[in-house]
């Protein structure tokens, strides 16, 4: 094998120049990891989400231990759209990285005036937060399809970028929310985000986390975004980012072969601040010793028994 | 700018009980040994936790090219660190956060309490080599917990330790050790050089700030917060900061814009608890 395996991938026309990408709420805007690595090594940055307005997130403690993974009700803090396009967008563009701007609102009026902001900026791509599940309404959207067929369609209206949304699996058929929101224009679906948990501290009969629930992530998702994404691919027609406690490159090549197209890195990356760029190299690696050419060849390719 | 990887491995050079309930963790880590600041801390990962643990740094030797850390029982995190033996390797992130802001001062009073001391002796140790006047009040439960005792009496002029179960200099809590400070100490500077540098549980820290105040010293406060990354993407070592005019205020991060703050800008949570096990 001499030849160089091409880690090239698309999402809907958008050309990656691999599938690896700093997953939305674990990356920030980008700063910290790039203190540690060139942004332009990923295949994409998927910005933490972006309000309007600007929200503090919620009261400490935000983080909690759980098996194989965490919790976390941080709150979608952020700087709200005015700072954000004043410090942190000219700077993510001057990093020479495909940039997807994940955004939420409390309403899609919201949605819809942060889409039609975003369309004169020169982000790459769009991807609709419709699952927080640590804001009292961020997961109304995201739960029944009907919902996510409303904020899709409306965002769809009032944009030709390539617009992703991200799928809560708190829902009774992600089938049926992936279709949705294949039904009302997007482009593409990224899944999966995190699952509604708890922990408790038995000698103090409370919640660990002062916003009593959080988001569970980490490898102890994996299994069900794997059958979640493998649901999807079989079912609806367009493009998947897989998401869900990815660690290493066989846990990239599993999303792949379930069929994402590219791949998001999150609570990872908070233990070890390079592993996304790691997972790009280690890719070439595995692809070159399993004699694929091509990683897009790779996807959908899983065999069901 | 790129700082190369935040990630390294470190040998564990050495595992030393400090008192009845602590160790000091002595790892080889050169390049961190280098470049650490006092107040500065580190992510460990361990065998038992997903999620790495956060720890002040507590030495730093150039000569081993060594950090320690060290640390007291709490949860399954910190006890796999404190089984760790000489020869095991594990991963570390570090050094992390802003620390204490010490050599504008003409003297620094560090007060500590529970494991909150661990980081107050690289800052006095600095501020000993700058020439700054160092005295140190430190809190224990009991005497069977006074920790690194030769070390802070090495760094500081003066030194007080007090317990509220007695057997120390001053039986009750660092603010009677405080109160028990020479007066003609505390009066040699202008209240505007002297910095009170506070490390312990949150009601200390504040009851040592209220009193750092009255008096016109500066107190910067040194705050545990549970965390998940270290580096700043998580945001979730949230933190109440005065920001903008009047009452305004935001949530900052404990590892990136701390853990080391100026007292005045916190406002302390009602509720708030220490750091995680």
């Amino acid at each position: 094998m001499g030849a160089n395996p091409d880690l090239t991938t698309t999402v809907a026309g958008l050309a990656l120049p691999n599938p690896i990408i700093p997953a939305s709420g674990c990356a920030g805007y980008g700063r910290e990891f790039a203190k540690h690595f060139e942004l332009r090594r990923l295949g994409g940055l998927a910005a933490k989400a972006l309000s309007l307005e600007p929200r503090r997130g919620n009261p400490p403690p935000r983080v909690a231990e759980a098996a194989a993974g965490m919790l976390n009700a941080v709150g979608l803090q952020n700087p709200g759209w005015d700072l954000w396009a004043h410090d942190e967008l000219p700077w993510m563009l001057e990093q020479d990285v495909i940039l997807i701007q994940n955004i939420v609102g409390h309403t899609v009026a919201d949605y819809v005036e942060l889409a039609r902001r975003l369309e004169g900026t020169a982000v790459d791509a769009i991807e609709i937060n419709l699952s927080c599940p640590n804001v009292a309404d961020g997961m109304s959207f995201g739960a029944e399809p009907d919902g996510v067929e409303a904020v899709t369609a409306a965002v769809r209206a009032v944009t030709r970028k390539p617009l992703w949304v991200k799928l809560t699996p708190q829902t009774a058929s992600i089938v049926a929310t992936a279709a949705a929101a294949a039904r009302a224009g997007a482009d593409a679906v990224s899944l999966i985000n995190t699952i509604p948990a708890m922990v408790i501290d038995v000698e103090r009969r409370r919640p660990v986390l002062r916003n009593n629930t959080g988001g569970l992530s980490g490898p102890a998702i994996r299994p069900v975004a794997l059958r979640m994404v493998n649901e999807v691919y079989r079912a609806v027609a367009i493009p998947i980012v897989g998401i869900g406690g990815i660690e290493t490159v066989e846990d990239v090549v599993a999303f792949l072969l379930a069929g994402a197209s590219a791949v998001q890195i999150g609570t990872a990356a908070l233990v070890h601040p390079t592993r996304p760029v790691d997972l790009v190299t280690d890719l070439a690696v595995w692809c070159r010793s399993h004699g694929v050419a091509r990683v897009t060849d790779l996807i959908g390719a899983l065999e069901l028994w | 700018m790129n700082t190369g990887r935040l990630e390294q491995t470190a040998l564990v050079l050495a595992n030393v009980r400090l008192s009845t309930a602590a160790v000091l963790l002595e790892l080889r880590l050169p390049e961190t040994a280098a470049a650490a600041r006092p107040g500065q801390f580190l992510m460990l990962a361990n065998r038992r936790t997903y999620l790495r643990r956060p720890l002040a740094i507590c030495a730093v030797d150039h000569d081993r090219r060594s950090v320690s850390v060290a640390m007291e029982a709490k949860g399954a995190g910190i006890r796999d660190l404190m089984n760790l033996v000489h020869g095991d390797e594990i991963t570390v992130l570090g050094p992390l956060g802003r620390g204490w802001r010490y050599t504008d001062y003409q003297a620094v009073i560090a007060v500590g309490g529970g494991t909150g001391v661990y980081a107050l002796p690289t800052l006095l140790e600095a501020a000993r080599a700058a020439r700054i006047a160092t005295a140190c009040v430190l809190g224990f439960r009991e005497r069977s917990r006074l920790v690194l005792e030769d070390r802070f009496r090495a760094a500081a002029d003066t030194l007080l330790l007090a317990s509220e179960k007695g057997g120390l200099d001053v039986a009750g809590t660092v603010l009677d050790g405080l109160r028990a400070l020479d007066p003609a100490l505390l009066g040699r500077h202008a209240p505007g050089q002297v910095l009170v540098a506070c490390c312990g549980p949150a009601p200390m820290m504040r009851a040592v700030a209220a009193w750092a105040a009255e008096r016109g010293f500066a107190c910067q406060v040194s705050l545990e917060e549970r965390m998940a990354c270290g580096f700043g993407v998580c945001r979730t070592c949230a933190c109440r900061v005065r920001a903008g005019a009047g009452d305004g205020w935001t949530y900052e991060r404990v590892c990136c814009e701390g853990p080391v703050f100026d007292a005045a800008d916190i406002i302390w949570e009602e509720d708030g608890d220490g750091c995680e096990s």
